[in-house]
């Protein structure tokens, strides 16, 4: 499967960077002015446009690279949402995204660090390590940046862990009474296309968590709630035929690329 | 009814904002030169051009969710008029486009539509 490339500096983009949500709605009207809808339910195209500056040689050749692998408009790649949280249901822990443990237990609606009830409470009742994660239909030899608020009422350890089938990147964390955002960027070795990101907790262990967030990139942004849409766009193609490359000097080029996804 | 989401400052637009007020009329116009008007529209529409700078990724984050809650000019949600506090029961997005350019970390910058709907 074909991936949009990262940079150099491990991410997909550079500012500005647009992201254009559409939909589709049918309008009618009657003889008496009145406006009638009806909504394309399940109609949804997003469109980010990228302005690609200061490009080295190899980084331009890896975008000529795939727009000449899908042909232009007509083949499928995976896009990782430069501006999104690659995470579904980063607030929502017990939906079907993510995947947790038998004695894994969760509480939902605790305070959070901006003073709402967003945050939510995983405790271990088991005796053995217990883990919650969601996998990512993403390359595992990209540049992640996992960030998550964590604290405890009672003071203990966390492991932050980003895991492919021949790759894994653990960090245990000490999570003390005070929220604090955990950034870690993660960089595996491997070739798999599937990623777990998650945490973990020891035999009795408990902690709060807020604003799970993964980014493709080698920082953290500023957090994002995402909904049943996480950021990983498995069928996004380039939205021209064309792709323009300005050679702004030796090792320095330009481009603006548009992708497009449906749902 | 859902309300339109406010940004961090508690208002929902900043200036320049800009308001406009349409009706449509027909207008018949006979070999005599008389003419007959006539509305088409029950009443006036109000359309409400909201251009939006250094909004965050939260505010961002609420307004996107918003518009795909209401699936683009689809859904209807109450708005107050940010000139004059009036509340408006049914509106909706202009448009079934929403789009969000990023200029640099929390530094978004959009162009919100909003109008009466006409019933």
């Amino acid at each position: 499967m074909p991936y949009f490339p990262q940079l150099q500096s491990g991410a997909t983009s550079q500012f500005p960077t647009r992201r254009r949500i559409e939909k589709r709605t049918v309008r009618a009207e009657s003889p008496e002015g009145r406006e009638w809808k009806a909504a394309d339910g399940l109609w949804r195209r997003v469109e980010w446009r990228l302005e690609l500056g200061g490009l080295t040689s190899a980084e331009w050749a890896a975008v000529e690279g795939l727009f000449h692998e899908v042909e232009g408009r007509r083949g499928s790649f995976t896009f990782l949402d430069p501006v999104g949280n690659l995470l579904a249901w980063s607030e929502e822990l017990e939906r079907e995204a993510w995947t947790k443990d038998p004695y894994l237990e969760i509480t939902r609606e605790v305070e959070d660090p901006w003073g709402t009830r967003r945050a939510t409470r995983l405790r271990n009742t088991g005796p053995v390590p217990q883990k919650i994660e969601q996998a990512l239909g993403a390359p595992g030899w990209f540049q992640y940046c996992v960030s998550v608020w964590m604290r405890s009422e009672v003071s203990g350890e966390a492991t932050v862990f980003a895991r492919t089938g021949t790759a894994a990147k653990n960090e245990t964390v000490q999570v003390g009474g005070a929220w604090r955002r955990i950034v870690r960027p993660v960089k595996l070795t491997c070739a798999d296309e599937l990623v777990r990101f998650g945490i973990e907790l020891g035999a009795g262990g408990e902690v709060e968590v807020f604003g799970l967030q993964v980014e493709a990139q080698g920082g953290a942004s500023r957090y994002k709630k995402s909904g049943s849409r996480g950021g990983v766009y498995r069928e996004a193609r380039f939205a021209e035929d064309t792709l323009a490359v300005k050679a702004e000097g030796p090792e320095c080029y330009a481009c603006t690329v548009r992708v497009v996804a449906g749902l | 009814m859902s309300e339109y989401p406010k940004l961090r400052t508690g208002g929902a637009a900043q200036y320049p904002s800009v308001k406009t007020i349409g009706y449509r009329t027909e207008v018949l116009r006979f070999v005599d030169g008389s003419e007959q008007r006539y509305r088409e529209w029950g009443g006036p529409v109000r359309r409400w051009e909201l251009r939006l700078d250094l909004i965050d990724e939260e505010e961002w984050g609420r307004l996107e969710q918003f518009f795909e809650q209401n699936q683009g000019s689809f859904g209807g949600f109450r708005f107050e008029d940010p000139g004059d506090g009036t509340g408006y029961e049914d509106c909706s997005f202009g448009g079934d486009e929403l789009e969000w350019e990023l200029e640099g970390e929390s530094r978004g910058r959009t162009v919100v539509v909003v109008e009466e709907n006409r019933t």
